[in-house]
């Protein structure tokens, strides 16, 4: 008889085994009992094979062979031994050298931290003033000039330019707001009386630096004799109380109604200092010397706000010779050039510096060094 | 009475068999020696008994054709193993020492 090299069991008794061994058992019982078989097999045939293997199959049902063990095949529990194993490791040394565990973790944590606050201060930098929603449209008059052969740069321009810029040039701008540098005023009421900081501006200006209001609308700098307060001058002088409507006096020479009061601007923005914003037109009503200065003093800020149509670059172009071109009888000043450009508030922070009428950066530099 | 008879046997069986001993040679041995044939599940289940008692060691074996590729269990005697079974014959003497007339001897 040819020898089969390949007999097999009944397959349901070997799948009867197969189904009610544990993993761990059944390779090494199961190879057994087909060795056993394929002996039997070539020495007395397959049906006594059959019959021996079924006899065995069912001698192999005992405890043994259903209880789980350990487990061989890797379970998802399994699977994190070695990380475990890692842990544990690490704690154990950590726990043994407890004076450079402490340097080791106390170096680490003082520099994640030191790295996150750097990392929170380069953010809060670098989004400088983005709290007024134009901050991308707005932008400072600048003006050069150069005298000894050197270019000066400097953001006070004289009172005529503004309204050079409204009638001559009205199309490039969204708004054209003058406004007086940012000072100490004594705001008193009754007889409350208290150093703030503030300066006096143009109507548009809330509309344009999107002041938020908590009372009144940001209209509030239409009336000649109007202020608004921030916040937390407005708590300064009157407390709790809705303080619209009533009047109050600054630097004890001019009275003006409080319009308004919006949320103090955040740390990081240009205005953060600056606690009331007071009607242009009062302060020119003390100062009319100002109204005749023309385009040759200078004294004051112009803020101005293009229309996304626009750029700087192209709008600072256009208006470059908008006082030089008033003062071409004058021949000092036409000696001096001014050039007027357009400095974007984004840049207000972090770009202030000019060396020979170029922006040669600013707190910028150290914004890279940290980053 | 740390070891069972069938046990002993089986322990013996490793023993004898050195670097061979696994299921199917550790059966045909016993079958040999005691003229009986056990039956393979009395003798895995001794086997497994055996290595959670510590007498015993195992370690798989590479695949081979003749069981479907499936892979050979290998026992081996640990110290702990021969201990008892040293043990169980000294008992076996001490006693039959006492029984006249029997004499029992190793050559």
């Amino acid at each position: 008889m040819e020898p089969n090299l390949n007999p097999q069991p009944p397959k349901w008794a070997d799948g009867f085994l197969s189904w009610f061994c544990s993993e761990e058992v059944v390779e090494t019982l199961q190879g057994d009992l087909h060795e056993l078989y394929q002996k039997r097999f070539n020495q007395s045939g397959k049906i006594k094979a059959d019959f021996y293997f079924i006899g065995d199959v069912i001698s192999a049902c005992r405890p043994f062979a259903f209880r789980r063990r350990r487990k061989t095949k890797p379970s998802l529990f399994n699977q994190f031994t070695m990380i475990r194993h890692y842990l544990k490791i690490s704690g154990r040394n950590l726990l043994r050298n407890k004076g450079y565990a402490f340097i080791n973790i106390g170096g680490l944590a003082a520099g994640i931290a030191v790295t996150l606050l750097i990392s929170l201060w380069i953010y809060d930098e670098l989004t400088f003033n983005h709290i007024h929603t134009n901050h991308q449209y707005i932008g400072k008059v600048m003006r050069d000039g150069t005298l000894n052969g050197e270019t000066y740069t400097t953001s006070y321009q004289p009172y005529a330019l503004a309204d050079e810029l409204r009638t001559v040039y009205g199309n490039n701008f969204e708004h054209v707001v003058m406004s007086w540098s940012v000072s100490d005023r004594i705001l008193s009421y009754d007889d409350k009386k208290f150093l703030q900081k503030g300066t006096f501006i143009e109507n548009g200006a809330p509309e344009m630096f999107s002041f938020h209001m908590i009372y009144g609308t940001s209209d509030g700098l239409k009336d000649p004799h109007s202020i608004m307060l921030s916040a937390s001058a407005a708590k300064t002088l009157f407390g709790d109380e809705n303080p619209v409507g009533r009047t109050l006096n600054i630097d004890n020479r001019m009275q003006a109604l409080v319009t308004g009061v919006y949320e103090d601007f955040p740390h990081n923005s240009d205005w953060s200092e600056t606690h009331f914003f007071a009607a242009w037109e009062l302060w020119v009503s003390v100062n009319q010397w100002m109204t005749t200065q023309g385009f040759t003093n200078n004294f004051l800020t112009i803020y101005v706000q293009i229309p996304p149509s626009t750029d700087f670059e192209s709008v600072s172009s256009k208006i470059s010779d908008a006082i030089l071109n008033n003062v071409r009888d004058k021949e000092d000043y036409v000696a001096v050039h001014p050039q007027i450009f357009l400095h974007p508030m984004n840049k207000w922070h972090l770009y202030s510096d000019w060396k020979n009428g170029v922006n040669t950066g600013g707190r910028i530099l150290f914004v890279w060094l940290f980053e | 009475m740390k070891l069972g008879a069938f046990e002993e046997l089986v322990l013996l069986a490793v023993g004898a068999l050195g670097n061979e001993a696994y299921g199917v040679a550790i059966k045909e041995i016993l079958q040999e020696k005691i003229g009986k044939n056990p039956s393979i599940g009395a003798l895995h289940s001794a086997l497994y008994r055996l290595e959670d008692k510590g007498c015993l060691t195992s370690e798989e074996g590479g695949a081979t054709t003749e069981r479907g590729g499936r892979r050979k269990k290998f026992y081996q005697l640990t110290a702990y193993g021969k201990k008892l079974l040293v043990e169980t014959n000294d008992l076996r003497m001490s006693f039959a020492k006492q029984i006249p007339g029997l004499n029992l001897t190793i050559d």
